[in-house]
């Protein structure tokens, strides 16, 4: 394949599973936040209860 | 005031995002058979299993017959005297006979001892010689709970026993027997820390601790046991008994011994070695199968994570029982094969060296496995990930060996 | 409904992301070609663009990690485990990218895709094996000491090869070069490669800043929303 063709279809190649990651992230994150904000919401827990291990 | 056998200072123990005892503390001297009976999950088995030296603890320390055995700070001391320990989940190997486990838990106390009386009192007698995997569920129990008590029945001095729910799965009769087995060894001056609710196990108790408060029950003195053990110093118990559970299961030629055939075949298969002048190359091939085989991890904790059996042992020795002879020696076997298949013949040198690769490979992936047993799922964890970590360190010992 | 300022994470994913194909738009139609006798694949160099910008974001990725995992193994501090979750997934996907862009130059330039005796590439490798090991590996356990013990001891583990990997090309040169335009040092790229390096470098930094932060924001999300279902659940 020529030297061209063949970077053209690497950086299509990765610009691609860069954007499919980036949105897999974000919907990730939205998902959780409709989740936790109807869980919460039920059980009117206060958020800044997360985490406790330290404590 | 009677010798304190085990005391748990202070103990503060977590299991996954919570605490589960906290504050903890007991003594517990000779002729004491504490049952802890709180309810589900309030910690019973945390403490038995802190008792045993198989949870990190988070504060506080662990003592047995005065010695530390476990603190927050990580230190992890052999206990001074052996103990009896019977896990919630077995910790059995179903590939080992029941005779061959009992008499290593002798073992572990240099003592040797006839297991006749005690195999007849739990209607064991018959199943001596039969591996366990092939008892059923009770008769397994069974057998752990007498692995538990061994400890004590050979000993003449007072000995620890930790028991986690004993009575799950035993029949009436077997029961009747733990019972009676319990009184005559406390009577005999042993200690016991029990996790059970069973109605008879709880009337043996000299005290009853829901985990926040303990009620004492008064106990009159009977009959003692009397110890059935004889003296027998044997050492490198792990060593041999990592090598009995080879020698009865194959587990080393059928996963180390297969994965290392396996690959010097793909290997000739495409690969005519007459034709191939390059040292490197030809070597690399000499020193493929070792090191697969090493890949394959040792064979023996693999057959270890049955049942808990592996954190049984870890209980009791510091050093897990092992494949240590197997390794060098497979691989020294299949580095003279890859010789006779690849070079000219016998390369003694190269044949010394697979026995080294495969040996330290087989450690290397040893340490990464046992590394992840704390975990809630250890199974569920890709190891293999990690292990081409090694692939470089073999490249560079081939080609050190090339140029030799 | 979030202000900008809670949704700022995203927002430097984004900026990260454009910041990043326009890199690559430069790469391809602006940057200066090579000479063809200092490269056997003088089209494929061009991959260098990504390449390397992305291993200085793979990199700060693991240094996090790594502090994170430290942070957490011996102080038990929740933001370190927070730190840990962050930098294993940014990590595994820009060392994917470095680790696949390297093997397509590789195959281009080298002949091979994968050199097992090269030290850099397959430190690198093995980084990125850390943090896919890293990541199914806590997927695949209920949250708890026990998990976060055992995975920031690896975490710490794989601290040794951070070092190595920037070490060795100093010290075994086999496939990769050795510093390329680095600070006081003579750069082997002239100007105008380097601007495209350097907005590569910053942009990918924009995007694993961003992937961090929100992946920390989902870290928080998931134990608040644990301990909610344990309230629904009737537990502690």
């Amino acid at each position: 394949m020529d030297g061209m063709n063949y970077l053209s279809f690497a950086y299509l190649g990765m610009i691609a599973a860069i954007a499919v990651w980036t949105w897999t992230i974000v919907s990730r994150s939205r998902s959780i936040e409709d989740r936790l904000a109807a869980v919460e919401a039920s059980i009117g827990i206060d958020p800044a209860q997360a985490d406790e291990l330290t404590k | 005031m009677a010798e304190s056998l085990l005391s748990l200072v202070d103990l503060e123990v977590r299991r996954g995002m919570g605490i589960v005892i906290s504050g903890f503390n007991l003594e517990v001297a000779s002729k004491d058979v504490v049952v802890l009976h709180g309810e589900n999950g309030s910690g019973k088995s945390t403490v038995i299993e802190s008792c045993a030296r198989l949870m990190p603890l988070e504060k506080g320390s662990v003592y047995h017959h005065g010695s530390l055995v476990v603190d927050s700070e990580g230190r992890r001391n052999l206990a001074k005297y052996p103990f009896g320990l019977t896990l919630q989940r077995n910790g059995l190997l179903g590939d080992e006979t029941v005779e061959n486990h009992l008499m290593t838990v002798c073992a572990l106390s240099d003592m040797k001892a006839d297991l006749l009386p005690m195999l007849e009192s739990y209607g064991l007698a018959h199943r001596r010689y039969d591996r366990i995997g092939q008892l059923s569920g009770g008769q397994a129990r069974k057998v752990a709970v007498l692995a538990g008590l061994l400890p004590a029945m050979v000993s003449d001095e007072p000995r620890l026993v930790f028991l986690d729910e004993p009575d799950a799965g035993l029949d009436e009769r077997a029961l009747a027997a733990l019972v009676t087995h319990i009184e005559l060894l406390r009577n005999a001056g042993h200690a016991f820390v029990i996790a059970s609710h069973n109605a008879e196990i709880m009337q043996c108790a000299t005290r009853l601790h829901d985990l926040e408060t303990e009620t004492k029950q008064p106990h009159t003195d009977g009959s003692a046991w009397k110890s059935v053990g004889i003296k027998e110093k044997r050492g490198l118990v792990s060593t041999r008994t990592g090598h009995r559970y080879l020698r009865s299961t194959r587990a080393g030629l059928a996963r180390n011994g297969l994965t290392a055939l396996l690959a010097i075949g793909t290997l000739l298969a495409f690969i005519d070695p007459a034709t191939i002048d390059d040292q490197t190359l030809l070597f690399g091939f000499v020193l493929a199968p070792p090191f697969a085989a090493g890949l394959a991890g040792d064979p023996v904790v693999y057959l270890m994570r049955e049942q808990r059996s592996v954190d049984w042992w870890r209980a009791h020795v510091n050093r897990l029982p092992s494949a240590d002879f197997l390794a060098p020696t497979l691989g020294f076997i299949l580095a003279a094969l890859g010789g006779v298949l690849f070079l000219d013949g016998i390369n003694w040198e190269l044949s010394l060296i697979g026995a080294g690769i495969l040996w330290i490979t087989l450690t290397c992936v040893r340490f990464i496995e046992l590394s992840t047993l704390r975990l809630a799922r250890p199974n569920a964890v890709f190891i293999k990930l990690l292990v081409p970590i090694l692939i470089l360190p073999w490249a560079l010992i081939v080609e050190y060996a090339a140029s030799m | 409904m979030r202000t900008m300022r809670g949704r700022s994470p995203e927002v430097l994913l984004f900026a990260g992301f454009v910041g990043i194909a326009s890199t690559l738009y430069l790469a391809f139609n602006w940057a200066p070609s090579v000479s063809i006798n200092a490269f056997e694949s003088p089209a494929a160099q061009r991959i260098f663009y990504w390449h390397v910008p992305a291993a200085w974001a793979a990199l700060i990725a693991f240094t996090v990690l790594f502090i994170g995992s430290a942070m957490w193994f011996f102080k038990r501090n929740a933001m370190g485990w927070k730190l840990h979750v962050a930098g294993s997934e940014a990590g595994l996907a820009c060392g994917l990218m470095v680790v696949l862009s390297g093997c397509i130059w590789g195959a281009a330039e080298w002949g091979t895709p994968w050199d097992w005796s090269d030290v850099r590439l397959n430190s690198f490798g093995l980084l990125t094996l850390l943090a896919i090991f890293l990541v199914l590996g806590r997927r695949s356990q209920p949250d708890g000491v026990e998990t976060r013990d055992t995975f920031a001891a690896f975490g710490l583990y794989g601290f040794i090869l951070v070092p190595l990997t920037y070490i060795s090309t100093r010290i075994w040169q086999i496939r990769h070069p050795g510093p390329v335009g680095g600070i006081g040092a003579e750069g082997s790229i002239n100007g105008s490669m380097r601007f495209v390096v350097l907005l590569g470098a910053l942009s990918f930094t924009l995007f694993i800043a961003g992937h961090m932060l929100v992946s920390m924001r989902i870290t928080d999300m998931e134990q608040r929303l644990e301990r909610a279902q344990k309230r629904l659940d009737g537990g502690n």
